[in-house]
């Protein structure tokens, strides 16, 4: 212990403290805690408290009143320059500053360490000097000054230890007695971990960080997280540091900016805590507070990017909140004001240049770190947000097409707009050549777009036009190509086809459909493979084989199943009726002819070519014989009738197997049939 | 994180640390001033020496790369001031720990050694060529020359993330601009 207590010293301190000559003496538990402070200096302001409020109950002194009576009053008493106490008092303050945040705490900090300016041989003082000063500019928003800090950091302290640091540890020294500061590396890792990762986002520093992407790759290469036996994995910021650096060379940078990552992941967590408010109260007013601040961040991060990888991911980020509101707006039926520099627009552009480069130049966009398949993943996210972030936005004013029926045409035509923007991005670029940016989802996305501008006009708008009828069932049409997997969507062509008085039109309309399904290469293989859902891809196309179901499929009502079957039930029981007739217009037929059971013609009668034989009225035979006629025709054709609905029924009942995978691919955008819908849309295009 | 053993905190209030107690006069506040250790051997190491040195090569190879890693992505973003604060942090880094590294004259001809000591000059010349310094670059290659005459077969990493015999990486280095990728 190099500080001795004068008695002139202490006396004065008594005089000076009241009396409370214990507090005001040096305590041997503070000052080991103090020189370890790079163990737990890092630690969440809350946990540190917990820790410093246990240390003061050893010591028998908080913190706080240690620092006065000891460091700020004993100690110039003594009038010793002691290097120890200095470095010691440095960290006290700093301590008290991370558990209170009281600013003049870090003031007298950096006033302390600055003391030892003259006596940085010592990597200790070294460490706490620049550490102390990277807090500093971190408190005043100098960014310079800060990663200044940390780099010298890394050359004076880091990097001369790394050497000893291996060296003891091969020689299992690592922790003995006198391996002094040298053992502290580990933490000098995490801690720098932290200041660059964690608390330099926390005081909102957001640009110019970039020079310390490198430290943090030094970090994360066989650095933090690598002495388990020291610091364990749960304590370590390693798993943090992961996701820093896969983000950094990911296909979510912007060309490994630090600034950049750190911003957007910042402005993630931000997006995290806002759809974890939504979720549990709706848009309230802490929810709006939280995506404010949440769509502030997002801002930034575009601010932050150089690269067009910086704006798609930001954009890709930003969107996904977007459609997160529509449809929190659409589920709760409450319409706050929420301002987004965002647009579904501007993430088209965004789409539009990095599709522009697929063929070449593509790497100058940012992705120089990341191989092509990280680029185009990045373009199938950005159009996946486009396209749900769409979907949501006309699904909300279709419900408010519904609410606000005096509005309907108004809100129903908005939805269309939103409909028909993403139809003609998809036109554009779900080409053979681009196809391999768009997501699987798409395709049915696209049907849905289709579909909801059929619904938007006939279902939604109060009283659409004639061409916006036909535009409407153009898209039906359309919409049925794309996915004619959805049984509801053949009846609606049917009615949007009656509005315009079309409804005889239906079978040429569908009839390239149905036999393109039935054709397809790629439905046949899907069902050949076993593939997921093909049992039930199967009975649809059998159904679409024949032209009864699709019929059906057209005009009947499927929840009418029942009433379609007792309609077949009825059609036996008429033929059984019209065969009786027939039996005994036959019996009166041939006992009119004179003839009996036992002994039938030689050959058979021609139908009403038969002369009535004598004494038998000519005109009450001739009208037996039409009868007869009629009956037979009758009962041919209801056999008919009997045969093919026989057929189709069970065929049409067995389509009603696909109800549900409208709404599953509606809900996974993962789901497998995606992929069908995916190869089935580019089997006939060159 | 968790505090460490009594034991160690008692040692802590002794105050001692042997290796890390360097004694020194006052230093200048320049965060970045370069400093260098005299880390130079005259004669070839063996044993636990040589597998330290081996492990610091090693790891100051793979720094290099983040370095040029880093470098580069500030490059493409044409962020100068950055480029020129890293800048300097690299000459420090590189004049304290890798320069040292370099020194001596027998690890470019020692067995073990010969390729990590290759690798590290071409890292180094990597860099400088990166912080547009030509004079120095050419200065590197000189020296590569001169010390792996005769040797020009072995295997180096250069391109960085690439392997090639060590005439044609020089012929690639010399071919080289600052800003090529």
């Amino acid at each position: 212990m190099r500080t001795v207590h004068s008695v002139v010293g202490i006396a004065i301190a008594m005089a000076l403290v009241g009396g409370r000559v214990e507090a005001g003496t040096e305590s041997p538990e503070w000052s080991a805690y103090l020189d370890y402070a790079y163990v737990y200096s890092s630690a969440e302001p809350e946990l540190l408290r917990k820790r410093l409020q246990e240390y003061a109950e050893e010591a028998g002194t908080p913190l706080d009143r240690y620092i006065s009576e000891y460091f700020e009053t004993l100690v110039p008493l003594e009038g010793e320059d002691d290097e120890a106490q200095t470095r010691r008092r440095a960290i006290a303050y700093l301590v008290h500053y991370f558990a209170s945040g009281d600013t003049i705490s870090l003031d007298r900090s950096v006033e302390t360490i600055r003391e030892l300016e003259d006596r940085l041989g010592r990597y200790e003082n070294r460490y706490w000097y620049h550490y102390i000063l990277a807090h500093e500019a971190l408190e005043k928003g100098q960014t310079h000054v800060f990663v200044e800090q940390l780099l010298a950091m890394w050359v004076r302290v880091v990097a001369p230890l790394e050497m000893p640091f291996e060296m003891l540890r091969t020689l299992s020294l690592s922790e003995a007695p006198n391996s002094g500061f040298v053992s502290a590396l580990p933490y000098v890792y995490e801690n720098i971990t932290r200041l660059v990762l964690l608390r330099s986002q926390r005081t909102g520093l957001d640009r110019d960080l970039d020079p310390l992407g490198a430290i943090v790759r030094l970090l994360h290469d066989k650095r933090v997280g690598a002495h388990p036996d020291v610091i364990p994995p749960a304590a370590s910021s390693r798993d943090y540091l992961d996701r820093i650096m896969a983000r950094l060379d990911g296909p979510e940078s912007d060309d490994g900016s630090l600034t950049f990552t750190l911003v957007l992941f910042e402005a993630g967590k931000l997006h995290d805590r806002a759809r974890s408010l939504l979720a549990t109260d709706g848009l309230g007013q802490e929810t709006l507070r939280a995506i404010r601040a949440t769509t502030a961040a997002y801002a930034t991060a575009l601010k932050r990017a150089h690269t067009l990888q910086g704006e798609c991911a930001v954009f890709t980020r930003a969107l996904r909140q977007l459609g997160e509101i529509y449809a929190a707006k659409q589920r709760l039926g409450v319409d706050p004001e929420i301002e987004s520099p965002f647009s579904i627009d501007g993430a088209i552009e965004v789409y539009r240049q990095l599709y522009a480069a697929r063929n070449e130049g593509w790497q100058e966009l940012g992705y120089r770190n990341t191989d092509r398949q990280a680029y185009l993943e990045a373009m199938r996210g950005l159009w996946e947000e486009i396209q749900e972030s769409g979907l949501n936005a006309a699904d909300y004013y279709l419900s408010q097409a519904v609410a606000t029926p005096d509005r309907a045409d108004e809100q129903a035509r908005a939805a269309v707009r939103i409909f028909t923007r993403y139809l003609s991005f998809f036109h554009r670029y779900a080409t053979v050549a681009g196809k391999e940016a768009v997501p699987d989802s798409a395709y049915f996305a696209a049907f849905e777009a289709a579909r909801g501008i059929g619904d938007g006009f006939l279902a939604y708008a109060s009283s659409p036009r004639r061409a916006e009828i036909e535009l409407a069932t153009k898209h039906y049409r359309s919409a049925l190509i794309l996915f004619p997997f959805d049984r509801e969507l053949w009846p609606a062509l049917t009615s949007a086809l009656e509005q315009h008085g079309r409804e005889g039109d239906y079978m040429s309309l569908v009839r390239p459909i149905t036999d393109w399904v039935v054709r397809s290469r790629s439905v046949d293989a899907w069902i050949g493979n076993g593939e997921p859902h093909s049992a039930q891809i199967e009975s649809l196309r059998r159904g679409l084989a024949d032209s009864l179901v699709v019929t059906y499929m057209g005009f009947a009502d499927a929840s009418g199943i029942g009433e379609l079957e007792q309609e077949l039930l009825e059609l036996r029981a008429r033929r059984t009726q019209v065969e009786r007739g027939l039996a005994e217009l036959t019996r009166r037929r041939d006992r009119m002819m004179g003839r009996t059971g036992a002994a039938p013609p030689a050959a058979p009668d021609r139908e009403g070519s038969e002369s009535p034989p004598p004494g038998v009225d000519p005109l009450e035979f001739t009208e037996v014989a039409r009868k007869l006629v009629e009956a037979k025709g009758l009962l041919g054709r209801i056999d008919g009738q009997i045969s093919a609905r026989s057929q189709a029924l069970p065929l049409y009942k067995a389509t009603l197997e696909t109800d549900g995978m409208t709404q599953a691919l509606r809900g996974q955008r993962d789901h497998p049939v995606h992929t069908l819908l995916r190869r089935m849309y580019y089997e006939n295009r060159p | 994180m968790v505090f460490r053993s009594r034991s160690m905190r008692r040692v802590a209030i002794a105050g001692i640390s042997a290796l890390c107690a360097c004694a020194g006069g006052p230093e200048p506040v320049d965060p970045l001033a370069v400093q260098t250790l005299a880390i130079e051997e005259s004669a070839p190491l063996g044993g636990n020496a040589l597998a330290q040195r081996i492990q610091e090569m090693e790891r100051a190879h793979r720094d290099m790369v983040h370095f040029h890693a880093t470098l580069r992505s500030l490059r493409y973003r044409d962020e100068r001031e950055s480029m020129d604060v890293l800048g300097r942090f690299l000459h420090a880094y590189m004049g304290l720990h890798v320069d040292p590294l370099l020194r001596p004259e027998w690890q470019s001809s020692h067995a073990e050694l010969m390729g990590l000591d290759a690798n590290l000059r071409f890292a180094k010349a990597n860099l400088l060529l990166q912080l547009r310094e030509q004079p120095s670059v050419l200065d590197m290659v000189e020296e590569i020359t001169d010390r792996f005459r005769g040797r020009e077969d072995i295997l180096v990493d250069y391109p960085i993330g690439t392997q090639n015999r060590l005439a044609k990486a020089l012929e690639i280095l010399r071919g080289k601009k600052w800003w090529s990728p």
